[in-house]
């Protein structure tokens, strides 16, 4: 079986072009800065660790945002005490998001529909890689954006 | 519609594209040093194994054949299989705590040393061994004159004036065993790397012959999406291909695991049309339904079943909405769980899959919670034997 590896360095370069995604794809998951960090750094460790299991090089950033989004729902599953949706607002925020009209309309939606909308709309993943990267059917993904879509229209208006 | 949501898209993206984000500065630097920290690793590992010959002696040549190949049945095969875990990671350790980015001596060898030393790593290679190993020392401190000592900090030898065949032999010695630690830890980055009987080509049969036989349909026009993946369980490293067929405004998906060919987690959905949502207690008649789903949960363990139990289940809003929809059927026998969930909303069945290990179940019962929370829980005893 053949397989078109992926350097070390080139993961790099893609870690480094996607952090910015990678920390607000993290943050829409575990809803608070400190966890963010934390979903990225693993994130990164373990790319390094299973750079052998790329098939395709040019899958390299959903593989990397695939992780993430594995570590970061680990993250959440391993806290003691559960977030219930009117909680999130109470968490202590990095502030990173304060320029962003549109977060806080994202971060209203379900978690599940918030993985959607950032990958879709934030990062411009199609809707197939998206249903490959969360193992669902494209079908689940667009009803999901049907949803975030709703939320966000009030942008424009 | 359609080109309205399309510019909608289009509009949301581009909103989206000039929204800036302020990343916490400790953030940044965080991912630089963990990709450092990877980096350097790597980047140490594969330079000693390339530079793990000391450049002023003629070992360079001596060992060009060395590079880490060990054919089982000879005499260095033995000498390295005495070698114990710690040792190779002794080794290895020592190297990556090294500055120095290449191997010194305190002196160059004069001409006669390399001549012996060539003729002595012959005899080595038939089985000539030392008697002893060099002296690792922590510092310069601690140097035995009449002996080689090696400083790992520098990555330098300290030769004495004079080489017996003894010191030449323990030098030797030192550079083949470094050489197959190193060879052997890099070997582990390979090691997750699973054998995997199953092809893609299998998997797609398997995935597409499973979901026509549990959802008796026909989905040799469809639309093929196989998409890999590779990941740890508590019984070792696995992989898998969910395979996701399209066709006629429906979406299927299944799990084929490549090591043994089982199909597992078998789905479906319309294109379009959400699975999840909440729907009236009224719209769903679970004695009624419970024969269509036993028929699938049978088609999917591929067998008539006497089931022990069988369990329907769904969470009550306090709306006295059925959540997300779902009505869930748990099928019981003996160490076999079947799940197979209905979806108000799609008017039909969309998924089915078996509970096996301790982390299934306890995903599962988890996923259970969060539907519960505030939620009343309705269960009904459909079977019980």
């Amino acid at each position: 079986m053949h397989m078109q590896k992926i350097t070390s360095e080139e993961l790099t370069r893609v870690i480094m072009e996607n952090m910015s995604g990678m920390y607000r794809l993290a943050f829409s998951i575990v809803g608070n800065d400190a966890d963010a960090q934390d979903a990225v750094g693993d994130t990164v460790v373990k790319a390094y660790e299973k750079i052998q299991t790329l098939r395709k090089k040019e899958s390299v950033q959903s593989w990397l945002m695939q992780i993430l989004v594995n570590n970061s729902r680990n993250i959440v599953k391993k806290r003691r005490w559960k977030l219930l949706e009117n909680e999130m607002e109470d968490l202590e925020d990095s502030g990173a998001f304060k320029s962003d009209e549109m977060w806080p309309l994202v971060m209203e939606l379900p978690e599940e529909f918030r993985i959607v909308v950032a990958l879709y709309y934030y990062q411009n993943f199609s809707v197939k890689e998206i249903g490959k990267m969360l193992k669902i059917s494209e079908g689940t993904v667009k009803s999901r954006l049907s949803r975030g879509r709703e939320k966000l229209s009030k942008l424009l208006e | 519609m359609n080109k309205k949501i399309d510019w909608m898209d289009e509009e949301l993206k581009r909103i989206a594209s000039v929204q800036e984000i302020d990343l916490p500065y400790q953030y940044e630097k965080m991912v630089k040093s963990r990709i450092d920290q990877c980096m350097g690793r790597r980047n140490k590992m594969r330079f000693k194994m390339s530079k793990v010959a000391v450049a002023a002696l003629t070992l360079v040549l001596v060992f060009a054949g060395a590079g880490g190949v060990y054919a089982a049945g000879n005499y260095i095969y033995q000498r390295m299989s005495q070698i114990s875990d710690e040792e190779k990671e002794e080794y290895v350790s020592e190297l990556l705590q090294s500055d120095a980015d290449r191997d010194s001596c305190s002196r160059e060898f004069t001409q006669e040393e390399q001549d012996r030393m060539i003729e002595l790593q012959k005899a080595y290679e038939q089985g000539l061994y030392p008697e002893d190993s060099l002296i690792r020392i922590e510092t310069k401190n601690e140097i035995v004159p009449d002996r080689v000592c090696f400083l790992a900090s520098e990555s330098c030898f300290y030769i004495p004036d004079h080489l017996t065949d003894e010191d030449m032999l323990e030098l030797i010695d030192f550079y083949y065993i470094r050489d197959y630690s190193l060879s052997e830890s890099t070997d582990q980055d390979e090691k997750h790397l699973v054998d995997e009987p199953v092809s893609e080509e299998d998997a797609i049969a398997i995935a597409r012959g499973k979901i026509q036989h549990v959802f008796e349909t026909n989905l040799s026009d469809a639309e093929v999406s196989p998409n890999y993946n590779q990941g740890e369980k508590e019984s070792g490293a696995f992989s898998e291909y969910h395979v996701c067929f399209s066709y006629d405004g429906m979406e299927y998906m299944a799990a084929v695991d490549l090591q043994n060919g089982d199909c597992y987690d078998i789905q479906k959905s319309f294109t379009g049309k959400e699975t999840y949502v909440d729907a009236d207690t009224d719209s769903v008649d679970i004695s009624e339904l419970y024969a269509d789903a036993e028929k699938i949960a049978n088609k999917y363990v591929e067998k008539d079943m006497d089931w022990n139990q069988v369990v329907a289940s769904y969470s009550e809003s306090r709306d006295g909405t059925i959540v997300k929809g779902i009505v869930r059927y748990q099928f019981y026998c003996d160490n076999l769980e079947v799940i197979v969930n209905y979806s108000c909303s799609l008017n039909d069945f969309y998924l089915v899959r078996s509970l096996e290990t301790p982390e299934e179940i306890e995903a599962f019962d988890e996923s259970l919670c969060e539907q519960r929370d505030g939620n009343k829980f309705v269960e009904v005893v459909v079977k019980d034997e």
